[in-house]
Parts: structure tokens; sequence; C-alpha cells
């Protein structure tokens, strides 16, 4: 009785996104996001966030949070 | 007269991200009825206007020294206004709507007439105004109406805080919620010495010591709230010791008065802004100025 459901991990995934900004890793980008803009390299694309070098300091952006990306 | 320093007042930290709205509510402590600069103008004004200076001279010193210190705030508040406001819009073509966050953002203004950095108005883009000049003459009345500003500007730095996070706007408001503290006991014994009178049985106000704010415990704990400067080289306006004189009620430390100005930190630099064409100079501007400057020196 006391056995413990399993809890199911749901995560949301934007393939096309994912793949489209694999193709410009290391290129200045401008990302917009729901907050704020974000100019810089981006550095990293993981499946469900992208690393943004801006000045010198890492950005960890989730990918559900980016509404547009352009190429500088 | 002035003589300028290049230096800020504190060290502000400088992250790499900014919030635009923090930067407008942060306008209020410039431009609002009980910001900087009425601070600034009321001592400035006072101390022009001030009767019988020699008579009175300990409350002359005391109005006209601070007047320096509060230049330093306005030029401190501003400075944290530029700094937390960066971030909201991106360098590009003009066709591609690079300030399209700006129409968002609660000052507008600030994305149009101003690139993005402080303005002389209050959190909801109000001009500053002469008006929020007292300089009635009568010294009580003067002196219990900087009491009453400092108090009102000391409640709104507490509501500015705990509208932003931003560690450059805290550090700024950590750092003035002290001095501001110490011009509220200065104000205060000035009233005590005017008419007998102990108002600092009524501090603080708001009843909530300034250690209950993260930034503002370290300058506490260093006594920065226990000193008045009197921002003068010459050995003028000193006789505000026999004012600033005795302890701090709030923590029992002695009051010192300190000849000239705090060392000061650096200014922090601003980035250009293309996309606002501000400062507007490019690389091949830049060349043909220097050309200029440097030729037939």
């Amino acid at each position: 009785m006391n056995e413990q459901q399993g809890v199911e991990m749901v995560s949301s995934f934007d393939p096309y996104v994912y793949q489209t900004l694999h193709g410009v890793v290391g290129r200045h980008i401008v990302i917009q996001t729901t907050k704020n803009p974000l100019q810089g390299r981006l550095k990293q694309v993981l499946p469900d966030h992208v690393v943004v070098e801006v000045s010198g300091s890492p950005f960890y952006v989730r990918i559900q949070e980016i509404v547009w990306v352009t190429v500088q | 007269m002035f003589k300028r320093v290049n230096k800020l007042l504190i060290d502000l930290p400088t992250p790499d991200y900014g919030d635009a709205n923090a930067a407008a509510a942060v306008q209020e402590l410039l431009g609002g009825r009980f910001g900087e600069m009425s601070t600034l103008n009321n001592y400035m004004y006072q101390s022009f206007n001030f009767r019988q200076k020699g008579k009175l001279k300990p409350f002359y010193d005391l109005v006209a020294s601070i007047t320096a210190e509060e230049f330093g705030h306005v030029e401190l508040v501003a400075n944290t206004i530029n700094i937390v406001g960066k971030g909201s819009s991106f360098t590009a073509d003009p066709n591609q709507t690079p300030l399209q966050n700006g129409k968002d953002k609660r000052n507008t203004h600030a994305f149009i007439a101003t690139a993005q950095t402080a303005l002389a108005g209050d959190s909801m883009g109000h001009s500053w105004r002469g008006d929020y000049v007292f300089s009635s003459g009568n010294l009580v009345l003067d002196l219990l109406h900087n009491f009453f500003l400092e108090c009102g500007a000391r409640t709104h730095k507490m509501r500015v805080y705990e509208m932003t996070d931003h560690p450059t706007a805290r550090e700024m408001i950590g750092y003035l919620l002290v001095r501001g503290g110490a011009h509220i006991l200065a104000y205060a014994k000035a009233i005590e010495m005017a008419t007998g009178t102990d108002i600092t049985k009524m501090l603080p106000i708001p009843n909530l010591d300034n250690r209950v704010f993260d930034t503002a415990r370290k300058y506490e704990e260093q006594g920065y709230g226990n000193v008045l400067f009197t921002w003068n080289d010459e050995g003028q306006y000193k006789d505000i010791r026999q004012i600033w004189k005795g302890t701090n009620p709030s923590n029992g430390e002695r009051l010192i008065v300190k000849e000239g100005a705090p060392k000061g930190y650096e200014i922090p630099e601003l980035d250009a802004l293309p996309e606002e064409f501000a400062p507007g100079i490019g690389p091949e501007e830049y060349e043909m100025i220097a050309k200029r400057l440097l030729s037939n020196l």
C-alpha cells in the first residue's frame, strides 16, 4: 500500500529550434527572450537550454523562453 | 562655488544584466518629490538664501555642506539608473526594430529621449520641479522641512528596495539609507540646538532599522552613519561640529566630523549603444576627431 507511484518527467522539446541553433554555435547572435533581448556569442545548445556568453559571463537560457533568434 | 571630483561615492556593482523597469522605479529616487534632486536643490537654495549666515554659522554650515554631499547622491543615483537600465535593446539595422522592447517598458521616454540613461524626472516620467524646493527663510521651519524631506526620502528608498533586487539598485539604496539616516539625525540635532526639542525620539521613521536591509548593513557596521564630512579642504563649514556631536541614538557610537570628502571610487563606464546613435562616433569619425584633437598641441 505504501509503494510510491513513479514520478513521470514531462519535458517540452522544440526539435527544429534545437537543430537550427546547433548550426549557429560560435556565432554572435541576438536572442529575444520573453523578458529581455540577449546579445552575445552562442556557446552551447542543449535540448532544453542554450548558453550565451555576454561580456564574458555565461547566460543559461531556457529554449521555452526564446521568442526569436537572429544571427549578427 | 563648487569644485568637482571625478569619483563616485561607492563602488557600484555592474552586473551584465539590466532591468529597464527597475531603472524606471529608481527614477523616483532621482527626480521624484523626495528624490536626490530635491534634497540637493532644497539645501542648495536654503544655503544661498540663508539670512545671518555669520550669526547662525553652524546651521548655515550644515545646510551648505550637506548640499555638496547631495550633489554626489544625484550623481550616484543617475549612474545606478544607467547601469540598471541596460540590456533592453540590441545592436542592429534600424529596419530590424532594435528598440522594439522599449515600447513595452515603463519608461518609454528613456528609449526615445535619453538613450536609456537617467532623466531629470520621477518614476512616472514627470519632470523634477522647482516647486519641490522649500526655502521659507525661517530657520526652524526650513530645518523641520528638511527633517521631513529626509524621512520621506528614506521611505521611498525602502519601497524601491522592495520593488527590485537588482544588485546595483540595492547597493545604492543600502548606502543612501545609511547616509540619509545621518542627515535625518543631523537635522533633528539642528532642531534640538535651535529649539531645545529632541525629535530624535521619533526615529526611525518608518519604524525599522537600516540593518533590516541586506545592503545597508555593512555601511552601518562600518560606521558610515556616524560621520558628516565638510566637503571642503580649506577649513570651511567646520562648525557643523557644534551640531554633529555626542552619540548616534541608533547605535550609541560617537558622531564624527571629518574635514574634506571621502576618497570615492571610479565612475562606471557606459558602453556605446549604436542602435541609439549614442554617442554616435564610429571608428572613422573617432580617427578624424583624434587627428583634430592632437594637431597643433
